[in-house]
């Protein structure tokens, strides 16, 4: 008996000291995370303030054992309980962990190599130790689980009948998503694309089929004017241009092309940055690349209240 | 089923002989082309003999009409939306109607690669990324005359997928057979991909009637039905090769014969003319010069974090993402579980149809799975293509609805000898 106290001591004790690691390491990791901005400060405050519960857990739990110490009461019964409730701390925990995650986790894994539930296996591996130390008689957990399925076992087999049944009300419940779809479906075609399409076939009109046309960037603004593949679909055998790609197309030689220049309720430009000062149009890229033509003549020409062409006539490459 | 398997294959043999003389490709040409023949042979022999028909009760009773009428009304409303409307979904405008159009405004396949010179890179092997199936299919019609719609023949093909679940239903329980029909009709990704220009319609439908065919030849042992079945795979290729489904269409079907009878031989050729077809077309995506995305492509540090992947959690985060997507085919999933248990135990009795499919969806949904997670080592955008494997996959689900009847019948079957 006071062996297994002393094993559960240094149970404990180690336990104590791995969780503070591991709240530190989470704490790191979860600045890390944030600097990186990839995940939201709330999920993250809640999922730090979580990490501090199984240490003041365990805090209780000492003095507990001090407790039943003195008054020589079994420490089975409370081992198996501390087990038990560490066991859905776990469950807790790793919920938490997986939800504040960055959605491509993996691949940021692959990257950073920041190990995504460490510490739960840490806490797993203790708990086992900690198991083994304690000796724990695990026959009366095992002997509930089997009564339980053996009543539930006719039931078990025959969940196989409620999925058909379940599978069927699921698809017939989808079929009142029909009338939705049919309402939709007399849409004509550009309305449910986006309502850009009507200027992107006025810019088909107004350029020569040999021209180049230079469209900004996809970005959550320009969901479709920066989508140079929905866009061929209207503008073929038109070049389209990424402003990524602006260089390469200046330096091929191809030196006035259109920008598709965006304006704003004022009738300035969105995209591109024009600076009528130094003659030059820029375009930024993703990687923060300037893409810069020195231009010696530009036309404006008008095709709807938010898009014009800007035809301009590249001298030099920066 | 012979008639439409027929008119299937020789559209792909067609467009395939018209691809290739066009793009002046003809000796690649005769070798795919030669793949079909086979099948066509088997195909067009199988139509003069009469197979004899199996006598079931022709007549409907009252709650079979019922079931029947909705699946025509529904399968009616796919029409209606389909004859009503153009493409507007993002890939069908942007790739297979386009590479339709490109085809009519007189370019050819091979000068779609200089259309990315001035795009992201990502975009750099966009109009190669699928075969030329479904765009051939657009090609044609719209050559025949711009003002059909084209969308309709992919209603054709919702009604061709619910007819091969009728027919690859096995079990004795018409009402029952009907129900599931319905289910498959009504079901959403089903449903919607066939309002919507997307391959992944045509691919599940081609892979549907070569499990039929397949079934055929598990239920005879005619190697005539498997060279069908490798030619309707053959085909499915021509609309999407990425994923090799159509390979474990057919090597699940050995994989199950071998359990069964000891038996792999009559399987060898088939699968070769299989792997012959994507050998041929990925020889033709390289000698384009087209940027294939190499997925495969990864350092000696990502198979080090797959393997401890599998230990320290990671695994899980993508299937979290898979079931996501996936939805109502984790029943599926479940119900697979519940098949083999209870085929272990003996609680079912023993069946080589229900054991070819749940085989073909165990390994199709392990493929998936294994692949998703070798991908998100490599690639940022893993998660978009995870959330896309409901619709690749969507073949599950007409065959998880077939097995799942089966699991439903066998259980509400009154023991007989036993």
């Amino acid at each position: 008996m006071e062996n297994r106290v002393k094993l559960l001591e240094i149970g404990l004790f180690l336990f104590t000291i791995i969780s503070v690691g591991s709240i530190l390491l989470f704490k790191l990791r979860i600045d890390y995370l944030s600097s990186v901005s990839l995940s939201s400060s709330i999920t993250s405050i809640l999922s730090k303030v979580l990490y501090l519960v199984p240490f003041v857990f365990m805090m209780v739990n000492i003095g507990l054992l001090q407790f039943f110490k003195q008054k020589r009461l079994s420490s089975k019964t409370w081992s198996i309980l501390y087990t038990l409730s560490a066991l859905i701390m776990v469950v807790i925990l790793t919920i938490i962990h997986y939800q504040q995650l960055p959605t491509d986790f993996n691949y940021f894994y692959s990257r950073t190599g920041i190990l995504p539930n460490v510490e739960i296996f840490i806490y797993i591996y203790l708990l086992a130790v900690f198991m083994l130390g304690a000796k724990i008689d695990l026959y009366p957990a095992i002997k509930m689980t089997t009564i339980s399925i053996g009543l539930l076992k006719q039931y078990f087999y025959r969940i196989p009948l409620l999925i058909f049944i379940v599978w069927g009300a699921y698809s017939f419940v989808s079929v009142t998503t029909i009338p939705a779809s049919i309402a939709h479906s007399g849409y004509p075609n550009n309305l449910t694309l986006d309502p850009r399409v009507e200027e992107v076939e006025k810019i088909a009109e107004l350029t020569p089929t040999d021209s180049y046309i230079v469209h900004p960037l996809r970005t959550g603004a320009y969901p479709f004017l920066g989508n140079q593949v929905m866009m061929r679909y209207f503008l073929t055998p038109r070049v389209l241009v990424t402003p990524e790609k602006l260089g390469k197309l200046l330096s091929s030689g191809k030196k006035n092309p259109y920008f598709i220049g965006i304006k704003n309720n004022e009738s300035e430009y969105l995209w591109p940055v024009i600076d009528l000062e130094k003659n030059e149009i820029f375009s930024i890229s993703k990687d923060d690349n300037i893409n810069v033509c020195k231009f010696l003549s530009y036309k404006v020409i008008a095709v709807s209240s938010y898009i014009d062409l800007i035809s301009v006539d590249c001298e030099d490459i920066k | 089923m012979n008639l439409i398997s027929l008119v299937l294959v020789s559209l792909v043999f067609l467009s395939k002989a018209w691809f290739f003389i066009n793009e002046g490709r003809t000796v690649l040409g005769i070798i795919d082309i030669f793949l079909l023949i086979p099948g066509i042979y088997y195909l067009i022999s199988n139509c003069r003999t009469k197979a004899k028909k199996i006598h079931m009760e022709t007549r409907l009773s009252l709650l079979e009409k019922v079931i029947v009428t909705s699946i025509v009304i529904v399968i009616g409303t796919s029409f209606f939306i389909t004859l009503n409307k153009q493409s507007y979904a993002w890939d069908s405008v942007a790739l297979y109607d386009a590479r339709a159009k490109f085809l009519l405004d007189g370019y050819r396949w091979r000068d779609f690669k200089s259309f990315g010179d001035f795009d992201i890179d990502l975009n750099a092997n966009y109009y190669y990324s699928y075969p030329p199936g479904t765009s051939l299919l657009h090609f044609a019609i719209k050559s025949i005359s711009s003002s059909i719609p084209v969308s309709f023949i992919y209603s054709i093909v919702l009604a061709i997928i619910v007819y091969a679940t009728y027919k690859i239903s096995f079990i004795k329980n018409r009402p029952l057979i009907l129900l599931s029909t319905l289910i498959v009709t009504t079901s959403p990704i089903i449903y919607s991909l066939s309002t919507i220009e997307y391959t992944n319609i045509f691919f599940s439908g081609y892979i549907m009637i070569s499990v039929y065919w397949i079934l055929r030849y598990l239920q005879s042992r005619d190697k005539a039905f498997l060279y069908i079945g490798a030619a309707m795979l053959v085909s499915s290729s021509w609309f999407r090769y990425i994923e090799p489904i159509w390979l474990l269409v057919i090597a699940s079907a050995a994989f199950t014969s071998f359990v069964d009878k000891k038996t792999i031989k009559p399987y060898i050729l088939p699968i070769l003319l299989v792997i012959l077809d994507y050998v041929v077309w990925k020889y033709y995506l390289t000698s384009l010069g087209s940027r294939i995305v190499n997925l495969s492509s990864s350092t000696a540090s990502n198979w080090v974090d797959r393997f401890f992947g599998i230990f320290n959690g990671t695994i899980f985060y993508v299937f979290r993402i898979m079931l996501n997507s996936w939805s109502i085919l984790v029943l599926h999933l479940i119900n697979l579980g519940y098949f083999y248990l209870l085929l272990f135990l003996r609680r079912i009795k023993y069946n080589v149809f229900a054991l070819y499919l749940a085989n073909f969806s165990l390994l199709s949904i392990a493929y998936y799975f294994f692949g998703v997670y070798y991908v998100s080592f490599n690639e940022a955008w893993w998660p978009a293509m995870a959330d896309s494997i409901n619709r690749s996959s969507s073949f599950l689900i007409p065959i998880g609805v077939v097995l799942s009847a089966y699991m439903y019948n066998s259980m509400i079957e009154p023991k007989s000898k036993n």
